[in-house]
C-alpha cells in the first residue's frame, strides 16, 4: 500500500479498502499521525454534513404521488392509450406543444364540448372572464399557492365561485365551488373516493367530493396538491 | 428488479422510487434557493424519471439514477433561471411551528454554519459531499451519478469533508472566505512515521 494519507483515508472511510487492507490500515493509524489527522478531519466533516439530512415534507411526497398518478396512461373507453414504447416520442411531442418544463401527459383527450366544463376552462385561462366577487376563499394559501382573488359566474343556472391561487413562479390554480353539480364527463379517470380527473386542451380538471369542487390548472401536480390540501382543509 | 415486471407501471414506479424521496429532497434543497424551489425540483425529477420509466428505463440502482436525474434537472433550472431571473420572495419553512422555537433556533444556527461551509466549497466537491453525506450514496454511486471515476469521487468527497471540518473549526464565519485546504499533513510518500 503506497503511503498517500489522503487517498488511503478517503478509501478507508469510503469503504473501498479490502478486508486485509482495512485491517492493515487500522493498525497503521495507530502510529501514523498524518493518516490519523486525515481520517479525523474527514470523519468530523462527514458527521457535520450528515446532520443536514432531513425527511422530505409530506407535501413533497404528495406531489410525487400526484405527478405519477396524474400522468399515468390507462386504457379507457374512447381514450388515447399511450403504450410505453410510444411514450418517449409522444412525450417529446407533448413537450414541444406545451413548451413547459413540467407538463402532464394527456391522459384523456376530452372534447371541450361540455358547456359547463368549457366555461370553467375559460374562467381559468382568463382571470377577467368572470365577475369579481367578495366571497371569502376556502383558505389564504393551499399547497404553497396563495389566494389572489375570487370571481363568480353562473353554470347551469347556479352561481359558482372561482377562487384563484398562484405561486410566485406563475403557476396558477382555480378552485371552482358552487351549487352546480359537476357530473363526471365521459372519459374522465376515476381517482380515489369518487374523485375524478380529466384533461381538456392541456388543462387538468380535478373534481373532489364533497363539497363538489373543481380544481383547475395547467400544472397537474399543483392541481392534485391543491385538491388534497383543499380536502384536508388548508395549506 | 423482477418484481417490477407485470405490475401496474405507476405502482411499480412508486414502489421502486418512493424510498428515495428523502434523498432527492436533500439534494434538491442544495441545488435550489428555497423550499418551494426544492419542491418544484423534486417534482420535476420524479416527472422526468416517470417519463423515462414509461419509456422502458429500469435502472440497476434507483438512488444514483434519481440523483443523476435531479442533478440534470437542477442544471436545466439554473440555466433557465439565469435567462429569466425571478424576484425572490419570502419562503417560510413550512416544517416547524410553536413550542420548539428555541430548540429549532439553536439547531438552525448549527445547521446554518454547516450549510454556509457547504456553500463555500467548489461546486464538484459540494455535489460530491451532498450526494455522499447528505443523501447517503456510496462513493461508487456518487461516481456513477456524477459521471466521474471512482478515484475522483473519493478525492472530492474527502477534500469536501476536510474543508467543511476546517471551516467549522474556524472562529469566524465559515462562509466568510473560500476554503483553503486545511493545514494538513504532508502527502509525500516518504513521510511515513
Amino acid at each position: 500500500m503506497r503511503h498517500d494519507p489522503q487517498t488511503l483515508a478517503a478509501r478507508f472511510i469510503g469503504g473501498e479498502l479490502g478486508r486485509a487492507q482495512r485491517w492493515r490500515f487500522q493498525r497503521h493509524l495507530v502510529d501514523c499521525e498524518d493518516c490519523w489527522t486525515q481520517v479525523r478531519a474527514a470523519t468530523a466533516g462527514r458527521a457535520a454534513l450528515e446532520s443536514l439530512r432531513e425527511a422530505a415534507p409530506a407535501r413533497t411526497r404528495d406531489r410525487v404521488r400526484a405527478v405519477t398518478e396524474l400522468t399515468t396512461t390507462e386504457p379507457h373507453a374512447g381514450a388515447v392509450v399511450i403504450r410505453p414504447r410510444r411514450a418517449a416520442a409522444m412525450l417529446v411531442a407533448a413537450a414541444v406543444v406545451v413548451a413547459a418544463a413540467v407538463v402532464g401527459l394527456s391522459i384523456v383527450r376530452q372534447p371541450s364540448g361540455d358547456p359547463a366544463l368549457a366555461e370553467v376552462i375559460t374562467g381559468y385561462r382568463n382571470s377577467t372572464a368572470w365577475a369579481p366577487a367578495a366571497d371569502p376563499p376556502p383558505a389564504a394559501s393551499l399547497d404553497g399557492l396563495r389566494w389572489v382573488g375570487t370571481s363568480a359566474t353562473t353554470l347551469d343556472g347556479a352561481r359558482v365561485l372561482g377562487h384563484r391561487y398562484a405561486r410566485p413562479d406563475g403557476t396558477q390554480v382555480l378552485i371552482v365551488i358552487g351549487g352546480a353539480n359537476f357530473p363526471r364527463p365521459p372519459g374522465a379517470r376515476p381517482v380515489a373516493d369518487g374523485d375524478w380527473v380529466t384533461e381538456v386542451d392541456g388543462v387538468t380538471v380535478f373534481c373532489t367530493l364533497p363539497p363538489v369542487s373543481l380544481v383547475v390548472g395547467s400544472d397537474p401536480a399543483a392541481v392534485a396538491g391543491t385538491a388534497r390540501a383543499l380536502v384536508r382543509g388548508g395549506g | 428488479m423482477t418484481r417490477w415486471f407485470g405490475a401496474d407501471p405507476a405502482d411499480a414506479f412508486l414502489r421502486a422510487t418512493q424510498g428515495a424521496v428523502d434523498l432527492v429532497h436533500n439534494l434538491a434543497r442544495r441545488l435550489t434557493d428555497g423550499h418551494a424551489d426544492a419542491e418544484d425540483l423534486v417534482q420535476e425529477t420524479y416527472l422526468r424519471a416517470w417519463r423515462a420509466w414509461q419509456a422502458g428505463t429500469r435502472p440497476r440502482r434507483v438512488e444514483p439514477w434519481l440523483a443523476t436525474v435531479c442533478l440534470n434537472a437542477g442544471r436545466d433550472r439554473a440555466r433557465r433561471a439565469a435567462r429569466h431571473p425571478e424576484i425572490p420572495v419570502a419562503d417560510p419553512d413550512p416544517g416547524r411551528s410553536g413550542a420548539d422555537v428555541e430548540a429549532t433556533a439553536l439547531d438552525r444556527v448549527r445547521a446554518g454554519q454547516v450549510e454556509a461551509a457547504l456553500a463555500a466549497l467548489p461546486h464538484p466537491q459540494r455535489v460530491a459531499v451532498v450526494l455522499a453525506d447528505v443523501c447517503g450514496l456510496t462513493a461508487r454511486e456518487v461516481a456513477e451519478a456524477t459521471g466521474c471515476p471512482l478515484g475522483t469521487a473519493l478525492a472530492r468527497i474527502h477534500r469536501g469533508r476536510r474543508a467543511v471540518a476546517a471551516l467549522l473549526a474556524e472562529p469566524t464565519s465559515p462562509a466568510a472566505s473560500r476554503p483553503t485546504p486545511p493545514a494538513g499533513p504532508a502527502t509525500d510518500p516518504g513521510t511515513r512515521r
